[in-house]
Order: structure tokens, then C-alpha cells, then sequence
């Protein structure tokens, strides 16, 4: 009787705090993907339900879609290593220093909490021919670059332009991974006679290697829905050589007024963005478990 | 207690009567796109619209935001009585037939008052649907900044050709020691479907059919956007590469453009520094010179009344308000914009607004051609991917036209299902 009580009370407990969780996942993750599914079956400029025509139209028949799949993809494929790459060797650096460490973070995370809007605004500026990156490559005697207004230029521009403003996140994870990692290791390579470098490739890295997988499937997400520098710098231009998947269902939803279009986009994107971490988290886990 | 009694009854009555004005007053809400010489010019109207009609409220609301809350908000169905707004926003809900038409005795004021060619971008099936304010005339008047054209010892207005016009730019044109571009001679990029357009009916074609199939894959549109790549490609006088042309034409890097008004009275209220001069386009080659410099209205800036607002007798008298000549005047030279009003053609705010002035001659060769029913944004955006790929040199002429016939006939086949 008093074990039926007690669990009953546990029940209840654990539903109180269920409650507002389930709340938020109901509202503000279940009802809005769930609309969206529904709004991917219409074509609301005629009031109509048409299945999968929108579906259809993304996969078989819009060229910009694929398109602004492979721009994603590159996106992600310059952006992802060049945070993470340096982000490891600044915090490697930063975690060996002892003076004036605090204020190396910030200067790195800095650009991490200003607004991407604004920092785009910035770059805007940076970029054109007046601006910093041309005079510095004038004043060493190379040639201006036209780097967002290049078709060949503009994504490799922005992509390096984000993972900049990122990197400091990146440096702040993997220092808090570093300073796990037990000192008596680096004192058994010191005494085998390692050098710096193969106690980094043998030690660290592998040590290292969850947070480098976290770090993988947390920016891929984000780069996947990379808009806010698309959408201030370029607007998908030159010639849609920047035009990612997110940007084009905004221009669905927005420019075009292609609500149900869009809708469809962003279910495909779910299932992509799904896919791709899937796939991470297994080679993760088969590979790098230590 | 004679004296409180008194002064309840005067606060019930001012209540009552405060209310009683409250309901009276008819409130229209209007919404515009915040940019500074819309809002001023607009605020300034509205102020001296509510002076003369007490018993309207026109509430306004300025937003940067309005092409993107423009179609959420349609669709909606919750649109203001008023929305202020670019007629190319409106395109595909003129074809899905939601939009409410005009009353026919506004459309017979309009029909009287303005300028024929306005009327095109707006109606359907000889009915009206908003009610046009400016035009976007982009392209038929060159516009230059005098002091590059100066320092290089050239006239613009020499030319009597397009040709000759690209020799001068040409000289016009600088570039550094290794070969890039440094300053333009001439840019077509801000405007360049609205250039191209207004070249395919200088060049005797027309963009779509009545069915509104991609008409413009044929001899005059392999001519027109010939002419256009060749300003890249032949004559060199302006680079993708090099800068777009608002930002260019700012920084004294491009020597002239075709952009429209619009941006003349930017110039004159943020870089008061460049003079700007003024000359007609010269005619492009094939073309004669007799031939008129037919240019396209691709879009009107319109008033459109939503269903709501249609039923408020205050929204009509604003419109009315806002169509008498001396606003319009003053609208156009305060807005840069050309106005639709005939009348307000003819009054010195107008005539003796440096930026207006040169657009009132071109006037006359306005033509609508049957454009706007599928110049939607997605459209336009294809035709801009033809163009800036032939400029770029990316694509050839006959390749453009055709991958530009068989993206935009899918996106027209949406509206004419």
C-alpha cells in the first residue's frame, strides 16, 4: 500500500515536471514541424491541396534547389575545418598561457556574441574595393580581389568570413576539453621522450575527439541553416553562387509568397540536416570511441 | 451639491461626446516602406489630410520590412486598409483573382486623370485593381557624373548613337596595372531587367505571349541582350567584378548609369557633392533614330485597398486626396518618383526638379506591354540570372535565352493554371 502511494506521488512528480517541458516541445517543436508538413501538401496562391507536387517540383523539377544544396555543402565543407581546426590550436596555445589568458578568450569570443547581422554589415565594407582587404593586398603588391561579387569567390568569402567570427566558440570547448585531459599523461610522453608534436597527434587529439565530434555535428547544423550573411551580403549572388537551402526558402516564402514551396523545402532540409548527423554520431562512434 | 451635480453631468457629457466623436472618427490604417523620402513626404500628406478631414484617423505604419510582410499578410488575410507598395508584389495575387478590383467610379476618375500607361501594371481583364502613384522609369534617361566625364576631356551627349555612347564611356573607363577595373564607364547593373526589357521593345519584340509564355527568345531578344553582354564583354565598360552600381556610381567609380529618379534624389540628399547630368539614351544599333526610346513599365508604385478598406469611405478620400496634382507634384519631387497624375506633370515642382525634369520627355514612350502579369520576383530573378550570365560571359546569348525561356515558363505556368 505505501509502495503504490509512494509511486503514485513519484508519478505525479515526475509529470509536474514533465509538464512544461512537454508544453515547450509541443508548442514550439511538434505543432510548428507538424504545420509545416501540412503546409508542404498546399499551394495556398490557389487554395489548393496538390500532395506531393511541391516535393516534386523541390527534388525533380527547380534547378536552384540542387543548386543550393552543393552551395550548402561547400559551405559546410570550408566553414566546419576552419573553425575547428584553428579553434583546437588557439585553445592548445591559450592553454599553456598564463598571463593575460582571460583576455585572449575574449578577444576570440567577442566576435561570437556580436550580432551576425551587424558583423556582416561590417564585412560588407571589408570586402568591397575600398575596403581593408583590398588595401592590405594592394599594399603588398597584390591583386584587388572582387571576393563577394566573384561567382568563384563569394561563398569561399563568406564561409571563411563566418568560421572567423565562430572560431572563439570553438576555442572555448576545447579548452574546457584540454583541462580534463590528466596531467600524469603529458608527464608519461615527457618522460618517453615525445615531442610536442607527437604528444598533440597521440595524446590530445584522441583525447579530444568527442568534443571534436560535438563540435562537427553542432556547426554542421548551423552551417546548414547558414542565412543571416547570405541574406545581408550577398542575397544568393553572384549568379546563385551563394544561394543556400535556407536562403532559398526564405526566397520561396518571402519573395515568391510560396508558402506550401517553402514549407516542403524545410521538411527536405529536416530530413538532410537529420541524415548528415546520423551519419556523424556512427562514424563517431565506430571509429573514435578511446 | 448644485456644483457637483453640475460637474458630473459636464464629465458624463464630455465622456459621452468624447466617445461619440471617438466612433465618428474613421480610422485608416496605412501601410508604406520606411525610407526616408517616402516617410517624410507621406507624413507631411497625412497631416494635412487629417487638418482637412477631422472625422479621419489615418493610422500609418512605416515599415523596412514591407515586401517581406507584404504576401505573409495577404495570405492572411489581415493587410491594412491601404498598403503603399510596388505593383511587382503584387502580380501573382492579381492572377489568383483574390484581390478585390476598384469601384468603377474610381476607376473612371483614374482613367481620367492619370497616365494611360500607368494603368497596365494594375489591371486585369479591363479591370483595376490599385491605384498607381509613380512609376519606375529606369531606364531611357543616362545619367552621369559630370566631373568624371569632365576630367577626361569627354561629352556624353556627343553621341548620337549607343555605340558612340560606349566609345566615350570606354574613354571614360580606368583600370591599374593589371588589368582590373577601376573605374567604370558606364554601369547597367542596378536596373538591368529593366534595361533589357525596355531594349527588346526598342528592338521591336515583346517579353511574353498571351499565354504568358517567354516571347523574347527570338531575333530582338538575341539582339537586345547582345547589347547588353557587349557592354561587358565587348566594349568593357563595366565589370561584375568591379562593384555594383549604386555603391560604385557613390564612390565616384562609375561615370554613368541608368537607374531612374528615384536615385537622382538620393544623390542630391546624401552625396550633394556629385553632380549629376543628364542625357537621353541614344538609339541602339538597327534601331533609327526617328524611332522613339520605348521604355517598359515594368512596375507602378500603387495604392492598394484591401477588402476592409474598400468599405471606409475615409480610404477613398485619402486616395483622392493624395491624386490632386499639387501632391503628386510635391510627392515627385519630394520621393523622387515620377508621378501618374497628367496634370502633375505640368506644375513647377515637377518641371523644375533637376531629377524629374529629364524623365517627363521620356514620358511619352512609356508602354506597359503586356509585362506585368508575370514579372513576379521569382521571374525577374530568373531574367537577372540570363543577363548577369551572358555578362559575365558565362553563358552564350542563345543559351541564356533558352535556359531563361524554360525556368521562367515553368514559374508562369503556376499562374495560369
Amino acid at each position: 500500500m505505501a509502495q503504490s502511494k509512494l509511486n503514485r506521488a513519484q508519478s505525479r512528480f515526475v509529470w509536474m515536471s514533465l509538464t512544461p517541458i512537454l508544453i515547450y516541445l509541443v508548442t514550439f517543436v511538434f505543432y510548428p514541424f507538424a504545420t509545416s508538413v501540412y503546409y508542404s501538401l498546399w499551394d495556398f496562391f490557389w487554395d489548393e491541396f496538390v500532395g506531393l507536387a511541391n516535393y516534386k517540383e523541390a527534388i525533380f523539377e527547380d534547378s536552384a534547389v540542387p543548386e543550393a544544396l552543393k552551395n550548402t555543402l561547400i559551405y559546410a565543407a570550408i566553414r566546419i575545418p576552419a573553425t575547428i581546426i584553428p579553434g583546437f590550436f588557439i585553445a592548445l596555445a591559450l592553454n599553456r598561457i598564463l598571463v593575460g589568458r582571460g583576455f585572449m578568450i575574449f578577444g576570440f569570443f567577442a566576435p561570437y556574441i556580436t550580432s551576425m547581422v551587424a558583423y556582416s554589415a561590417i564585412f560588407l565594407y571589408m570586402f568591397s574595393n575600398l575596403g581593408l582587404f583590398n588595401v592590405v593586398l594592394q599594399a603588398l603588391g597584390l591583386p584587388a580581389q572582387p571576393f563577394i561579387r566573384s561567382v568563384d569567390e563569394a561563398l569561399p568569402s563568406l564561409a571563411l568570413m563566418d568560421a572567423f567570427k565562430n572560431v572563439g566558440f570553438d576555442v572555448l570547448i576545447f579548452m574546457a576539453a584540454l583541462q580534463n585531459i590528466p596531467r600524469s599523461l603529458y608527464d608519461a610522453t615527457s618522460i618517453d621522450g615525445a615531442s610536442p608534436w607527437q604528444t598533440t597527434w597521440f595524446v590530445t587529439i584522441p583525447l579530444v575527439a568527442p568534443t571534436i565530434l560535438f563540435l562537427v555535428v553542432i556547426i554542421s547544423i548551423w552551417t546548414i541553416q547558414v542565412f543571416e550573411p547570405i541574406y545581408v551580403l550577398t542575397q544568393g549572388g553572384p549568379l546563385g553562387s551563394t544561394r543556400t537551402v535556407v536562403y532559398k526558402i526564405w526566397e520561396a516564402a518571402f519573395s515568391a509568397g510560396r508558402v506550401g514551396y517553402a514549407a516542403a523545402l524545410s521538411v527536405l532540409l529536416f530530413l538532410i540536416v537529420g541524415v548528415i548527423s546520423i551519419v556523424q554520431l556512427r562514424i563517431g562512434r565506430t571509429k573514435w570511441e578511446y | 451639491m448644485k456644483f457637483r451635480t453640475l460637474s458630473a453631468a459636464a464629465v458624463l457629457l464630455f465622456g459621452l461626446g468624447g466617445s461619440a466623436f471617438a466612433q465618428a472618427q474613421e480610422k485608416v490604417t496605412f501601410m508604406a516602406f520606411d525610407v526616408v523620402n517616402f516617410r517624410g513626404a507621406l507624413e507631411e500628406f497625412i497631416t494635412e489630410f487629417e487638418a482637412e478631414n477631422p472625422d479621419v484617423d489615418i493610422v500609418a505604419n512605416f515599415t523596412p520590412q514591407l515586401f517581406n510582410q507584404f504576401l505573409p499578410l495577404l495570405q492572411a488575410g489581415n493587410l491594412d486598409d491601404i498598403t503603399f507598395i510596388s505593383s511587382a508584389a503584387f502580380v501573382p495575387f492579381l492572377a489568383s483573382g483574390r484581390l478585390t478590383p476598384v469601384p468603377d467610379d474610381f476607376t473612371a476618375k483614374l482613367k481620367e486623370d492619370l497616365y494611360p500607361a500607368s494603368l497596365g501594371p494594375v489591371s486585369r481583364d479591363g479591370k483595376v485593381y490599385a491605384v498607381p502613384y509613380n512609376y519606375y522609369p529606369s531606364s531611357g534617361v543616362i545619367m552621369y557624373n559630370e566631373q568624371l566625364w569632365t576630367d577626361a576631356g569627354i561629352d556624353p551627349s556627343q553621341a548620337k548613337t549607343w555605340e558612340e555612347f560606349m566609345q566615350l564611356a570606354q574613354g571614360v573607363t580606368k583600370h591599374d596595372a593589371s588589368g582590373k577595373m577601376t573605374q567604370a564607364g558606364f554601369s547597367a547593373q542596378q536596373e538591368q531587367h529593366t534595361i533589357f526589357l525596355a531594349w527588346l521593345l526598342q528592338m521591336g519584340g515583346t517579353a511574353f505571349d498571351e499565354n504568358g509564355k517567354v516571347a523574347f527568345n527570338d531575333d530582338a531578344g538575341k539582339a537586345a541582350l547582345q547589347q547588353y553582354a557587349d557592354i561587358f564583354q565587348k566594349w568593357k565598360v563595366d565589370d561584375y567584378e568591379f562593384s555594383d552600381t549604386i555603391t560604385g556610381f557613390n564612390q565616384g567609380q562609375i561615370a554613368a548609369t541608368m537607374v531612374g529618379p528615384w536615385y537622382d534624389s538620393i544623390l542630391a540628399k546624401d552625396h550633394p557633392d556629385i553632380h549629376v547630368g543628364h542625357v537621353a539614351q541614344p538609339p541602339l544599333p538597327g534601331v533609327s533614330a526617328d524611332q522613339p526610346d520605348y521604355w517598359a513599365i515594368k512596375e507602378v508604385w500603387a495604392h492598394l485597398v484591401s477588402a476592409d478598406g474598400a468599405k471606409k469611405d475615409g480610404t477613398w478620400r485619402f486616395l483622392e486626396f493624395l491624386l490632386r496634382p499639387e501632391i503628386a507634384a510635391r510627392w515627385s519631387a519630394f520621393s523622387g518618383e515620377m508621378p501618374t497624375v497628367s496634370k502633375a506633370l505640368a506644375l513647377p515642382e515637377v518641371t523644375d526638379t533637376v531629377y524629374i525634369a529629364p524623365y517627363v520627355d521620356a514620358l511619352k514612350y512609356a508602354v506597359t506591354d503586356n509585362l506585368t502579369e508575370y514579372l513576379s520576383s521569382d521571374v525577374l530573378k530568373e531574367m537577372d540570372k540570363m543577363l548577369e550570365s551572358v555578362g559575365r560571359g558565362q553563358a552564350t546569348v542563345d543559351d541564356a535565352l533558352t535556359n531563361a525561356e524554360v525556368e521562367i515558363n515553368r514559374l508562369t505556368a503556376r499562374m495560369e493554371r
